[in-house]
């Protein structure tokens, strides 16, 4: 991506304002990071929208599986490190069912995956896709349509037997599933159902230089929509399949390669799975897909897609609200923060390391430290009494005491004034907590 | 309330004064100026004066009003009886020279000044109009204005105040139709504000610059453009170190953003009556001002509500204020003369920086130029002749002294120079006006910052090394501090001492100036060398070494031949755009055309601020000429 | 087209430190560990080497109050006994290493002597001949107080002296320079505070090889992404040739894991969560893997089943199938 100012020098430079920021090199800056679209000046020359559209291609493909508010996107990375800038699109994460279970309990198992869902920091999270892997027996375009119904999530239809994946498709080809697999004796066939059913294609090789041919045949038949398998044997192949093909899409520019990834689970046991699962999470995978019974188990994969995908541009912020450190009783202290996630997680530590049960008050302050805050008016004795009030620790607590962080000491009087809370002042640092809890006798 | 009567000596001046005035403001209000460093926050013991009869009451503490050497801190004495207060020489204010008065590179002075017609911001003028005849029936004033538009083919319209068109029949015919005018240019229209009868008086300008920290007013002679500056601490420092706090102080307090108008504007009469006298000069007689100060400043010296600076997205409640007259202001000047203000680019970067850039040059060049204004805010300006984008970063009061202990206003008796032998265990001392050391100032905290740091007193992260071998380094109640100064050192007459806090502020304070460069930079894709001229402005004038600075790790190592520092440019840029309606105009463009860079947005800035917490950088490898000096 | 591998050149590889003394080195231990040497990102053996990582267990000086079922079941029986706990973490599960932590210390609570400290920390050294780490109860007065005693008591034993912060560096790097140990270079969760304290560990004298980074973590689901980008960010640093950030890094995976709630909770208080037990365990085997993945040379863990776990997956992790 070119810099702001090598931007700028193809724009106007007549700070007309009509793309809505007010001059060219405030655009050519919001361009620079991604966060405005060069069709947002009508009057840029043509030559400047060539050079820099060509600079700012992305380097990895977007596939979409599924269709409606259920479609699942992957792939479109375009760092190799999540510190670099940020990872796009949150890898896939599929359970598989097998087609030849019976028809009934098929069903019921793909319903309750779909309804699969795990509450994290205000955040609803679970699986994306459900694929089903074709017996061999014939059941597989039935078993694809009993899930697609009851799973009501996008699907990836594993089978080779291209008959096999024609049927099924007759059935639940307008949901757009993930074909998988092409390899290099259908490929031709693969090609022509997903171009006939607008369809996203996995390409499966063993290896991948195998891998690019067999993807370059299918860019060839016209495909845009291509999912990468080169099949690792270990979790040792994954790592380095997963990082080259990153590397080969965004450093070298290499065109078969730029496409998500796809990666099976298939260890002896469920925690292996699990371990495998969270081996390609943390590595570059742009779907999982995952075999074991027990359902609970996505939890760890969940939280861990949620962790990794997280936004690092973004101030980190945890929910507004009451945080137990410890089983907190009703005689327990009340802190009070702001809910920048490092100023949290930098009191709770050293609360914890108190050993005293403690209730702490998070005030939304649109993630940004006490001192920020205080200074953008958004961590005020009126904002503070606000939150203490509403958010339920009255009825926690039968004292009303209140411990505020020292740095904002001034705010104390209105503080009292505004909630009916006698105000402490804390300490400055979180660090002086343990001490801080000494000197007033918390236990 | 009872009325007393507080007398000052020497001078004897009286003046009365209620029971619980603060002396500070009670000598104020007698016009007896006393060195209040920290501003009356009672910490750094420059206002002490002596009780000769009569009492006091603590503000806070007894113990809190009591000077070191006996004598009471004026900014904690309250009045409660009536008193004779003796000014102890020290604390009496003498000159205090203007923090670095303009200097304009001159091909800067020669583009705006040189003109033969340069348009001040207000010209008196002496006209002789043709009287009417038969053939000639223009009214008086339309023949005046005529006359006037004459002298200045592209000034603005001409209009004129009510009272003055009411002297002008009888002054025209008076004086055999000669007639002194004095005409302001207020942006749209230019008023004649002011007619008298030959001769004409010299007629003076003034050029503010209104800082958080200090206020500096420097009066202009507007037919041969020379001026005298003084400066002063900003009394609103009573309300608070930076303009956050003063913000805070103007919301929750219901006479809040009243006080604080009236701090300034004392601050400013005060200054202002300073220059009258030593120049001889009657209020009538200065009929301009050009002013150029932080969008927070501003907006309290005009008595708006400053709030939406605080809130994000932290705009200005007024970038480009029309021009007003004096008397609206509050400003004890010709009561009509127009008063211009320096536009601001944003909530902070305000018109003081427009007026930097503007004395600068740095918009006529192709070259890369980077100015950097170090007051209580840090402000950097990056740009050329074709783009400007600028950012602003809180460096805290600490390199103007303020909150520190030991330290002082950059004026006589003020260390400026500091170096530390750990060898002779010695400090030498530069000290301004080569008086006794009273207390260090800015650049002097700075160098001493460097000199410890190189003797090994403090370890890279700005940490008291409490194993360092000289009884210097001591611990206190408050933490590990290091004694600058002896006393009786260099006839000290007390022990100046830095603490391990004062050595973190300064530390923030240059890390954010540094974070704030750095991260301007990356924003625009520049690298630090693609800098070629970086102009160093304000807190420190001319004293700061560029070794020094660099040293720190405040500026970025650029070859030492492409900094320079500049001094007050807001002072500078105000001073030009009195005299000059080119560089009225131009200062419009600039902070029009300049982008404005929230670092608070910037994830990078947060991470370069903690990279920038260390002697001079957590990342060495930027700094080449340390390195390859250090053996690294 | 035609496929070529994208591979990096590396400016340097990651220093190499060694843990523990043998008796021929002036120590007491069976066997010496050395840490570190990576000259490419985990597990990416088609670019160079990339050294296997160590697990330490956990061990500590008295009994820990509040702990989990599961971490209950696996280590009650030796409780209070620090030298039995280690014993059996390298008899029983294969510890390669022991991290004692001398909670004892803490002068809010049991606020042992340094002398009895000194006892615990002799005691483990008898009782086990792997390398160990001493970590001490955070509080820098008493530990400041305790170091030299219980430094002294291990000199020659080239263990990890834990931690050095900014604000607390001095007196464990005089400790470690004294008795030939290693420090372990802590800081809160930023790259540039680490990189500061390894320069300032520098300039008292503790050589590079002589340093260990950590980096304050969080368990999965509790703050890991910022540290998976810091240490990531701290080996990328010390590939490309940063001196100050080559060190190997250790991440403490046992107790992170076991504070988040979908660690600690049993399956009545969250039967959404399905049972405890694998669930904790692989909550703490898959923070584990997380660090492993970003560039840790030291596991500190918990319970046994995890450990198992994670030496099953780093076994398969070194093994190359089809490769690529």
């Amino acid at each position: 991506m070119p810099t702001a100012i090598e931007i700028y020098q193809l724009l106007p430079k007549t700070n007309c304002g009509d793309c809505g920021v007010p001059t060219c090199l405030a655009f050519a800056m919001k361009l620079a990071q991604g966060q405005a679209s060069l069709e947002d000046c009508p009057h840029v020359t043509e030559e400047a929208a060539a050079a820099l559209s060509d600079a700012s291609a992305p380097p990895m493909a977007t596939v979409t599986i599924g269709t409606g508010d259920k479609a699942v996107e992957v792939g479109g990375e375009t760092v190799l490190f999540r510190h670099d800038e940020k990872f796009h699109h949150p890898c896939g994460l599929a359970m598989t069912l097998d087609s030849d279970l019976p028809t009934e309990e098929l069903a019921e198992k793909a319903k309750q995956l779909g309804e699969l869902e795990f509450e994290r920091v205000g955040n609803m999270i679970g699986l994306d896709l459900l694929a089903v892997r074709d017996a061999g027996d014939g059941s597989f375009a039935e078993a694809a349509k009993t899930v697609a119904e009851a799973g009501g999530l996008p699907l990836a239809l594993l089978s080779e037997d291209t008959e096999a994946m024609k049927a099924a498709l007759e059935h639940v080809g307008d949901g757009k599933p993930l074909i998988y697999a092409a390899t290099a004796d259908n490929l031709d066939d693969m090609a022509h159902l997903a171009k006939q059913h607008s369809c996203p294609l996995a390409v499966k090789a063993d290896g991948l230089e195998a891998l690019a041919e067999l993807s370059e045949r299918a860019m060839d038949a016209g495909l845009e929509d291509i999912v990468l398998d080169g099949q690792p044997k270990t979790m040792g192949d994954t790592v380095q399949q997963q990082t080259i093909i990153r590397r080969a899409a965004l450093n070298q520019k290499f065109k078969p390669l730029s496409f998500p990834t796809i990666c099976f689970t298939d260890a002896e046991t469920t925690e292996m799975k699990v371990l495998q699962a969270i081996n390609c999470i943390a590595k570059y995978a742009g779907i999982v897909a995952v075999d074991f019974e027990d359902p609970t188990l996505v939890l760890p994969l969940v939280t861990e897609r949620l962790n990794i995908y997280t936004d690092p541009q973004k101030p980190p912020q945890i929910d507004q609200g009451v945080y137990e450190v410890g089983e907190p009783t009703e005689e327990s202290p009340v802190l009070v923060t702001t809910n920048f996630s490092l100023t949290y997680f930098l009191v709770e530590g050293d609360v914890s390391a108190t050993k005293v049960p403690t209730w702490i008050v998070v005030v939304d302050t649109e993630g940004t430290s006490v001192l920020t805050a205080w200074a953008n008016e958004a961590f005020t004795g009126e904002i503070i009494a606000k939150v203490v009030n509403e958010c339920g620790i009255e009825d926690k607590v039968s004292h009303r005491n209140l411990v505020l962080p020292g740095g904002v000491a001034v705010l104390s009087g209105k503080l009292e004034e505004e909630s009916g809370w006698k105000v402490t002042v804390g300490p400055e640092e979180s660090s002086g907590i343990p001490s801080f809890y000494n000197e007033q006798g918390f236990k | 309330m009872s009325q007393r009567t507080i007398r000052f000596e020497p001078g004897g001046k009286e003046v009365s004064a209620e029971d619980g005035e603060r002396l500070l403001d009670v000598a104020a209000r007698a016009e007896i100026r006393l060195r209040a460093d920290c501003g009356g926050q009672g910490i750094c013991g420059t206002c002490r004066v002596e009780l000769e009869s009569g009492s006091v009451q603590p503000l806070g503490s007894e113990e809190e009003m009591q000077a070191a050497d006996g004598g009471v801190l004026a900014c904690q004495a309250l009045v409660a009886s009536d008193a004779v207060v003796r000014v102890p020489e020290l604390t009496a204010v003498g000159e205090i020279p203007a923090l670095s008065e303009a200097q304009l590179p001159e091909t800067v002075a020669e583009q705006f000044l040189s003109m033969e017609l340069p348009g001040p911001l207000a010209r008196r003028i002496e006209i002789e109009v043709p009287p009417p005849t038969g053939t000639d029936t223009e009214p008086d004033f339309e023949r005046l204005q005529r006359d006037v538009v004459r002298a200045c083919p592209d000034c603005t319209p001409l209009t004129i105040t009510l009272e003055c068109l009411r002297e002008l029949p009888s002054l025209l015919r008076d004086g055999d139709f000669t007639i002194v005018a004095t005409a302001g240019d207020f942006r749209t229209v230019e008023h004649i504000i002011d007619l008298a009868s030959p001769p004409a008086r010299s007629a003076y300008g003034l050029a503010i610059d209104v800082g958080t920290s200090t206020v500096v007013v420097q009066a202009v002679n507007l037919q041969t453009g020379e001026g005298r500056a003084v400066s002063t601490r900003n009394a609103q420092i009573r309300y608070g170190d930076d303009v956050i706090n003063r913000i805070v102080w103007s919301q929750e307090h219901p006479e809040g953003l009243e006080q604080l108008r009236e701090a300034i504007l004392d601050n400013l009469n005060l200054l202002l009556g300073e220059l009258r006298e030593e120049e001889n000069v009657e209020a009538e007689d200065v009929i301009g001002a050009s002013i150029a100060g932080n969008a927070t400043m501003v907006n309290f010296l005009l008595g708006i509500d400053a709030r939406p600076i605080r809130r994000s997205p932290h705009i200005p409640p007024a970038a480009l204020p029309p021009v007003l007259a004096a008397r609206e202001v509050g400003l004890e000047i010709h009561p009509e003369a127009p008063v211009s203000i320096s536009p601001a680019v944003a909530g902070f970067v305000g018109g003081d920086i427009s007026a930097g850039v503007l004395a600068t040059g740095m918009t006529d060049s192709e070259d890369i130029s980077l100015l950097v204004d170090i007051g209580t805010n840090g402000e950097m300006v990056l740009g050329n002749r074709d783009w400007l984008t600028c950012a602003s970063c809180s460096a805290g009061p600490a390199f103007e002294g303020v909150g520190i202990e030991c330290a002082t206003f950059a004026g006589p008796g003020a260390i400026g120079g500091y170096d530390y032998d750990p060898e002779a265990d010695e400090a030498r001392l530069s000290v301004i006006a080569d008086q006794q050391p009273l207390g260090i100032c800015g650049t002097g905290l700075v160098e001493a910052m460097a000199s410890l740091s190189r003797a090994g007193a403090l370890d890279r992260g700005g940490r008291i090394n409490l194993k360092f071998s000289s009884s210097r380094v001591r611990e206190s109640a408050a933490g590990p501090e290091f004694v600058l100064v002896r006393e009786g050192e260099q006839g000290a007459p007390r022990e100046l001492c830095i603490k391990q806090t004062d050595i973190e502020n300064l530390i923030r304070s240059k890390a954010a100036v540094h974070a704030g460069i750095t991260v301007l930079l990356q924003q625009i894709g520049l690298r630090p060398e693609d800098v070629e001229h970086l102009y160093l402005a304000g807190a420190f004038g001319n004293y700061l070494n560029v070794d020094t600075a660099v040293a720190i790790g405040m500026l970025p190592d650029l070859p030492r031949e492409r900094i320079e520092f500049v001094g007050n440019t807001s002072l500078a840029g105000a001073y030009l755009a009195l005299l000059s309606r080119e560089a009225r105009r131009r200062l419009v463009d600039i902070a029009e055309g300049m982008t404005y860079l929230e670092l608070g947005d910037e994830p990078s800035f947060t991470e370069e601020f903690v990279a920038s917490m260390f002697i001079p950088h957590t990342d060495i490898a930027r700094f080449p000429s340390l390195m390859a000096k250090s053996g690294q | 087209m035609s496929f070529e591998m994208p591979v990096e050149n590396w400016r340097a590889s990651i220093t190499q430190v060694t843990i523990g003394a043998t008796e021929q080195d002036g120590g007491t231990r069976e066997r010496a560990i050395t840490i570190g040497g990576a000259a490419t990102l985990p597990f990416l053996a088609f670019e160079g080497e990339t050294p296997r990582p160590i697990i330490a267990m956990e061990v500590l000086d008295e009994q820990p109050e509040g702990w989990p079922e599961p971490l209950v079941e696996a280590f009650s029986d030796v409780y209070g006994d620090p030298a039995a706990w280690a014993q059996k973490c390298v008899e029983e599960y294969g510890a390669d290493m022991i991290c004692l932590r001398l909670v004892s210390a803490d002068p809010d609570e049991t606020n042992a002597s340094p002398d009895e400290l000194a006892e615990h920390v002799k005691a483990v050294l008898e009782a086990v001949g792997v390398p160990l780490i001493i970590w001490g109860c955070g509080n820098y007065d008493k530990d400041n107080e305790m170091w030299p005693i219980v430094s002294q008591a291990a000199a020659g034993e080239r263990v990890i002296l834990a931690s050095a912060e900014e604000d607390n560096y001095k007196t464990i790097a005089a400790c470690a320079l004294a008795d030939k140990h290693v420090v372990l270079n802590e800081s809160p969760l930023d790259i540039n505070i680490q990189k500061q304290v390894s320069i300032l560990l520098s300039d008292v004298g503790v050589k590079p090889e002589n340093i260990v980074l950590y980096e304050v973590t969080g368990g999965l689901g509790y703050g890991i992404e910022y540290a998976f980008s810091i240490l990531e960010r701290t080996r990328l640093a010390g590939l490309g040739g940063d001196k100050m950030l080559s060190a190997p890094m250790l991440s403490v995976v046992g107790s992170e894991a076991w504070k988040v709630k979908e660690a600690r909770l049993p399956e009545e208080e969250a039967p959404e969560w399905g049972p405890q037990v694998p669930r904790s365990i692989l909550w703490e085997a898959a923070t584990a893997l997380t660090f492993l993945n970003a560039g840790t040379d030291i596991l500190v863990m918990w319970h046994p089943e995890a450990v198992k776990l994670v030496r099953q997956a780093t076994e398969d992790l070194f093994t190359s199938g089809n490769g690529f």
